[in-house]
């Protein structure tokens, strides 16, 4: 099982040539609540148009990761850069660049569907016909022309999940984040969401956060892993998680002898 | 050892508690006017829950972390102060301005030209100190407030001229020795004093205000004498007919009143800063007439003020020596005046266009002069070559003249007499004549109702009676505009109408807007 | 500017899309409708007496002075609707930061193009609209009235815009504690709280140095809107209130870092 060197300073032009997407780039990042340290010293290089899965159990620090990312959080120490620029200091051109689909649907119940998504594209410095596609082209996307009247309390919880993967699709960013995309949703429509990421795939950076390593052998081409905000394996899909019982890569115990630790100065 | 979850829940559940009881510590004050033992429990309580719950927040607090997250903070931080900073400045700086705009129907709080005027002579006393202004009130008595602000712009007004009026304020219940020093009786009275001598205004406005504090004026007093006898207004009488108002008002403006018997003089005394004749309604004695002529052909100077219909003799000698003509038998008619009571619509013109002359400085169209009735009074002829004649008053365009003097007594309306067409009439006139090396001036007005206490107050009377005056006299630096007296809002709303309103507005809107809730609630159930 | 107006609609939708909001007019305009007709009564009923008793001759002088509409009516209407507009506004300016917290959409519109300043405005943007909204509900039966007698529209005008930035004060402070609240409800407590306390605190001079109880008359809300109720509008009075709202405007845009660095 092979892992990726955080010091890698391969720029997007090279590695990423002919793709789209941005580059994601953490350097030592860390965050700490209190006494409690959620990211410990992440190096992380995601590559343009790359779909990484980001693993983890529940409170291994994904969602503290990108929280990161996205700049709704400060980290504590460490660098974090996409396409060059800082979460912390140029968050705006950050968020131009940024997608972003919440582990839970983030919805205003009162309105509707179409109200909702003009919102954020408006949010999103759309106007005129430019939104008014757009919106057109995510309803039809994600299948959402038959509620767009609709106030979004009264969806069903997977197409609540689809409203949130369309407003992030909106503006057709080069970087795609999405946390738990298909938690709490049927067979039928968890199929339906891998769908559409599959098709997203290799057109954008997408980060992936996920428990759920069926999804992640799916749709990423790398996976990384977190356990109690360190990252303990990076690398193809295949080969971390590779045939057997990878569940246990989630849980302490079992994992010194199985994977290579990062080999990130300061990770321990 | 209690646990970190336990002081969680303590430090979650202090907060509300702590507010909680805040609310009704203060509520209590606001209810019953008195924090009390429940309020200040109340108070002591939340305030210890609130200062607990900060305790156990501080506790947890394990700072803020990197030197990101710490600069991103002080940045914050840094604007939230030079907000408040500016904040702070915007307003005082505002105070210091002392910017206000007043959208009252009566523009009670635009000091007067008269008020204004003080304030810039205040200073050329400072050798007396400054005037300090109390309040006396009480928390309960809502007429305070508008004192309280009339005496703020006073203040405000007199520190662009060097701040010489202090303004304070005293608790009735709290100043037991004051009250007693300033004789005051009840709650929104304003105490004065200054340069030693002390005075109290009840009721104060701005008017009453500037004429107690000009009282107070250390100045040398002119004499003006008040003929008597033949039938002239009472000076002192405060009945609506008499001229008390026109006396206290002269009084303020530094002036001391002498009546005087005309028919016991041979001459006028001469001390006399001039002689005023308010409405004379018998004939003058041979021997007073010839006093006046001869006073003023030595530079004397004279306010007359005549009453249609009354035959006094005077008539004559104005027209000889000062050019004036005011026939007795005739009265002037405006059919767009207003009806005053006890008398018909026409006979009572408001005056709302003034002679170029210092007596009406400051008067226009909208600063307008009631007559109860009035003669004409034509600048007839120059007396002699240089001597000068200014009309003062002109009645409307539709004015017309009537010689119908018993109708118009009877309560009717006079018609015009022949041949004399609608046009603007003269009610009013001054003249100035060089005499003996010596300037003798002169005022008619057609009518002495406008200056008794019945009409003294209304709009521009005052101004115009005692500008004269000053103007007569020879004090010209004193003629202003003083302050208005205030008629608040005591219209009432009839209870039909009141009812039709409460149905329309107080009811209908009120049920449109559940009408909008419930159709609302409907949608987004059904959507 | 796009971003903003997005926001903007999106706030006063859901203001109008919410029948609480439609209530709460409801609410303000009866008490409102009914306190005004309650002190008009009074008024022309102290009016009659005393016309009455002048042989039912209706003569200005014979009525004390402070039987008049501003004294009898505008400044008690002032001071209750002053109570009610604290009792009314932190209720819905609660749900403002707070419900965007517990709901998680903060993180959504602080991962769009949205500055936290252009969140802030927009919060604060649409919380004035709506106190428009609830003085337009009960401007409308005192100026109907007014009209009806011809006198005083200038001075309403002046007692309702007193109100407005009394209600602007308040929807200031109630922001403010929605976005340092955990939920709507410490939010809407700690707004009556904070509310209450700097309504009026002149109560306070007693215990404390003449200067101290200065600066607190200063920092009071009711010192500064009450001269609006006399017909004079002071600049004193409007920058206080701009003040207010400005430094409550950057608490809460503070509040929004705070969450970044917890």
């Amino acid at each position: 099982m092979s892992s990726s060197s955080a010091s890698d300073t391969s720029s997007s032009e090279t590695v990423g040539a002919g793709l789209r997407g941005a580059r994601v780039t953490s350097t030592q990042l860390t965050r700490r609540f209190g006494k409690y340290l959620a990211v410990d010293h992440i190096d992380l290089d995601i590559q343009p148009g790359e779909t990484l899965g980001l693993l983890g159990a529940n409170g291994a620090g994904k969602t503290t990761f990108i929280r990161l990312v996205t700049g709704y959080l400060l980290p504590t120490s460490g660098e974090l850069s996409i396409d060059g620029f800082s979460p912390v200091s140029q968050p705006q051109e950050v968020h131009r660049r940024l997608g972003y689909a919440a582990e839970t649907s983030r919805v205003y119940p009162e309105l509707p569907v179409e109200s909702f998504l003009r919102f954020i594209g408006g949010s999103r410095g759309m106007r005129g016909h430019e939104l008014k596609d757009a919106v057109l082209r995510v309803m039809a996307r994600f299948e959402l022309e038959e509620v767009f009247r609709r106030p979004m309390g009264h969806l069903s919880k997977g197409y609540q999940q689809r409203v949130s993967l369309a407003q992030a699709f909106l503006t057709d960013p080069p970087l795609l984040i999405v946390d738990e995309p298909t938690s709490g949703l049927d067979p039928y429509q968890q199929a339906e969401v891998r769908d559409v990421l599959e098709q997203a795939k290799g057109e954008r950076t997408i980060l992936l956060c996920t428990h759920d390593l069926s999804e992640a052998r799916a749709l990423a081409t790398r996976v990384a892993i977190l356990r109690r905000g360190k990252l303990v394996a990076l690398g193809p899909t295949d080969e971390v998680l590779g045939d057997g019982d990878s569940l246990r890569l989630f849980h302490e115990e079992d994992i010194e002898d199985d994977i290579e630790e990062p080999s990130a100065e300061g990770s321990a | 050892m209690p646990s970190s979850h336990t002081f969680s829940y303590l430090r979650s559940a202090l907060l509300p508690i702590g507010l909680i009881a805040i609310i009704f510590g203060i509520g209590a004050r606001y209810a019953t006017g008195d924090l009390g033992v429940f309020g200040g429990i109340n108070l002591a309580i939340g305030g210890a829950a609130l200062l607990l719950s900060f305790g156990l927040a501080l506790r947890n607090f394990h700072g803020f972390g990197a030197s990101a997250a710490r600069a991103v903070l002080l940045r914050r931080v840094g604007v939230l102060l030079i907000t408040i900073f500016c904040a702070v400045s915007l307003e005082r700086g505002m105070a210091r301005l002392a910017w206000q705009w007043d959208w009252t129907i009566d523009q009670r709080f635009h000091l007067a030209p008269a008020t204004l005027k003080l304030l810039e002579e205040l200073p050329d006393y400072s050798y007396l100190g400054s005037v300090q202004l109390t309040l006396f009130s009480h928390p309960d008595d809502p007429r305070v407030r508008t004192t309280r602000l009339l005496l703020e712009t006073l203040k405000q007004k007199s520190l662009e001229e060097g701040g010489q009026i202090q303004v304070r304020e005293l608790m009735m219940d709290r100043a037991a020795e004051e009250i007693e020093r300033f004789e005051v009786t009840s709650s929104n009275s304003v105490g004065i004093e200054w340069g030693g001598y002390q005075t109290t205004v009840q009721r104060p406005n701005e008017g009453n205000l500037l004429e107690a504090i000009q009282l107070l004026i250390p100045r040398e007093r002119r004499v003006l004498y008040i003929a008597q006898g033949e039938g002239e207004g009472t000076p002192r009488s405060t009945e609506p007919s008499g001229y008390s108002g026109l006396w206290g008002a002269l009084e303020a403006e530094g002036y001391e009143l002498r009546g005087f018997a005309t028919a016991s003089f041979a001459e006028i005394p001469s001390d006399a800063r001039a002689v005023l004749l308010l409405g004379p309604r018998r004939n003058f004695e041979s021997h007073s007439l010839a006093a006046l002529e001869s006073y003023l052909a030595q530079g004397g100077r004279l306010l007359a003020l005549l009453e249609p219909g009354t035959e006094t003799g005077l008539e004559e000698l104005l027209l000889r020596v000062a050019g004036f003509h005011s026939p007795s038998d005739r009265i002037v008619i405006d059919p767009l005046a207003a009806a005053l009571e006890g008398q018909p619509k026409g006979l009572a013109p408001l005056i709302n266009a003034y002679g170029d002359h210092p007596i009406t400085a400051g008067l226009s169209a909208r600063t307008m002069t009631l007559f109860a009735s009035a003669r004409p009074v034509y600048a007839q002829r120059l007396p002699v070559q240089g001597d000068r004649l200014f009309p003062l008053l002109y009645t409307s365009p539709n004015t017309y003249l009537s010689e119908d003097l018993q109708r118009a007594r009877r309560g009717g309306l006079p018609e015009a007499s022949a041949g004399e067409p609608p046009e603007r009439q003269v009610i009013g006139a001054a003249g100035e004549y060089q005499r003996n090396e010596k300037r003798a001036r002169v005022v008619v007005f057609g009518d002495a109702d406008f200056a008794s206490n019945r009409f003294i107050r209304s709009l521009y009377n005052l101004d115009i009676i005692v500008n004269a005056v000053h103007w007569v006299a020879e004090r010209e630096v004193e003629i202003t505009l003083r302050p208005k007296r205030i008629n608040p809002y005591q219209e009432p709303l009839t209870p039909q109408d009141s009812l039709r309103l409460f149905y329309t507005v107080g009811l209908l809107l009120p049920e449109l807007l559940l009408v909008a809730a419930a159709i609302t609630w409907t949608k987004s159930r059904n959507a | 500017m796009t971003a903003l107006l997005a926001l903007l609609r999106k706030e006063l939708s859901i203001l109008l899309r919410s029948p609480v909001t439609y209530l709460t007019l409801t609410f303000v305009g009866t008490v409102t409708a009914l306190l005004f007709f309650d002190y008009l009564r009074h008024y022309n009923q102290l009016l009659f007496l005393y016309t009455s008793n002048s042989m039912g001759s209706f003569e200005l002088g014979t009525i004390p002075e402070y039987i008049n509409l501003s004294d009898q009516v505008f400044v008690p209407l002032l001071e209750q609707l002053a109570l009610t507009f604290i009792a009314v506004i932190p209720l819905v300016t609660m749900r403002s930061f707070a419900e965007e917290r517990a709901r998680g959409t903060d993180e959504l519109l602080l991962t769009t193009e949205l500055t936290p300043e252009k969140i802030v405005i927009a919060k604060f943007l649409t919380a004035y609209v709506f106190v428009s909204l609830v003085l337009f509900t009960s401007i409308l039966y005192p100026a109907a009235s007014m009209l009806r007698t011809g006198i005083g529209l200038q001075h309403l005008l002046s007692v309702y815009l007193g109100l407005w930035v009394l209600g602007i004060g308040l929807a200031s402070i109630g922001l403010a504690c929605s976005a340092f609240a955990n939920n709507q409800l410490i939010a809407a407590i700690s707004a009556y709280a904070i509310a209450l306390i700097i309504f009026d605190l002149s109560w306070v001079q007693t215990f404390a140095s003449e200067s101290v109880g200065y600066a607190l008359i200063a920092m009071s809300l009711h010192p500064h809107f009450v001269d609006f109720a006399e017909g004079l509008i002071i600049a004193q009075h409007l920058a206080y209130f701009v003040g207010l709202a400005a430094v409550c405007a950057a608490l809460s845009r503070l509040s929004l870092d705070l969450i970044r660095v917890k």
